[in-house]
């Protein structure tokens, strides 16, 4: 049934090559709307990775941050106490 | 007399504090989501202007109000400056921060009233969301962060009312700053891009 169905649709490929071909969203061939596809493609893969990469660096500062202030750091009044 | 020994003894919580805490980092994540969203609407913008035929904003379509709301754009980024200052305030004083706060949650309704006021201004000249594209992705896009903005000062009211009582916590104060951060860093943005 499935070696069906693809022989089908390899058929309907073969029938209507210019449906096949086409492509939804590439209206517009001109420089500019050329230029805000390849824009909004970056923008749109670029933009989760540096969030990412963005959300990342604010846990680790405040990791650093956190450590110099731990419960394993020396507190002031903890410290031994000079004798007179 | 004997003499009496006191022995202070040191309790620890022995689970590790959070890096961040968790309210803030909910807010990054979900921040995240919508910094997403609104990609996504200024990219189909974009590509809807770049491919629209002829001079954008289409032509019998209304020219937006670019001067006045520059000035609606100055009242929010104040806003968000006043946020940040309250913000600092309470880390050393939190009755210090109620003055900044309340003044910054003043000109986040001034900036929602005075969008209210341009769009009426805007629907009397024909621009409505069904007149064009131009419209459409005005309203949709305009609309969206003005809902933003009213969801951030129910968030910065929430916190000055728990401010004002003395019991807001200051991971709560965080999460709320990170949201409006987020609406007033936006704007610039959609303002360049739609309005110019």
């Amino acid at each position: 049934m499935s070696r069906f169905a693809l022989l089908f649709a390899l058929a309907l490929l073969a029938v209507l090559p210019d449906a096949a071909s086409a492509c939804s969203v590439c209206y517009g061939g001109d420089e500019e709307s050329r230029k805000a596809f390849l824009f909004t493609t970056v923008l749109l893969s670029l933009l989760p990775i540096g969030m990412i990469g963005a959300l990342a660096w604010i846990v680790w500062r405040s990791a650093k941050a956190a450590d110099g202030e731990g419960p394993g750091a020396p507190e002031p009044a903890a410290r031994p106490l000079p004798h007179p | 007399m004997a003499r009496s020994t006191a022995t202070l003894r040191v309790i620890t919580d022995p689970r590790p504090r959070p890096v961040l805490p968790s309210a803030v980092l909910a807010m990054l994540i979900f921040v995240s989501a919508e910094v997403m969203l609104f990609a996504g609407l200024i990219s189909a913008f974009l590509i809807l202007r770049a491919t629209a035929a002829g001079a954008w904003p289409p032509a019998g379509q209304p020219r937006l109000p670019l001067e006045e709301t520059a000035l609606n754009t100055a009242a929010l980024i104040a806003s968000a400056f006043l946020l940040w200052r309250a913000r600092r305030a309470f880390a050393d004083t939190p009755a210090h921060a109620v003055r900044p706060l309340s003044i910054a949650i003043g000109l986040g309704a001034f900036f929602v009233l005075f969008q209210g006021y341009e769009w009426v201004m805007m629907i009397r000249q024909g621009l409505t969301l069904t007149s064009s594209n131009h419209g459409s992705f005005f309203y949709l896009i305009v609309g969206l962060h003005g809902i933003h903005v009213v969801a951030g000062l129910s968030v910065l009211s929430w916190a000055w009312w728990r401010l004002r009582r003395g019991f807001l916590a200051s991971s709560s104060f965080g999460a709320a700053q990170v949201f409006w951060f987020f609406v007033v860093g936006l704007w610039p943005i959609l303002y360049l891009l739609v309005y110019t």
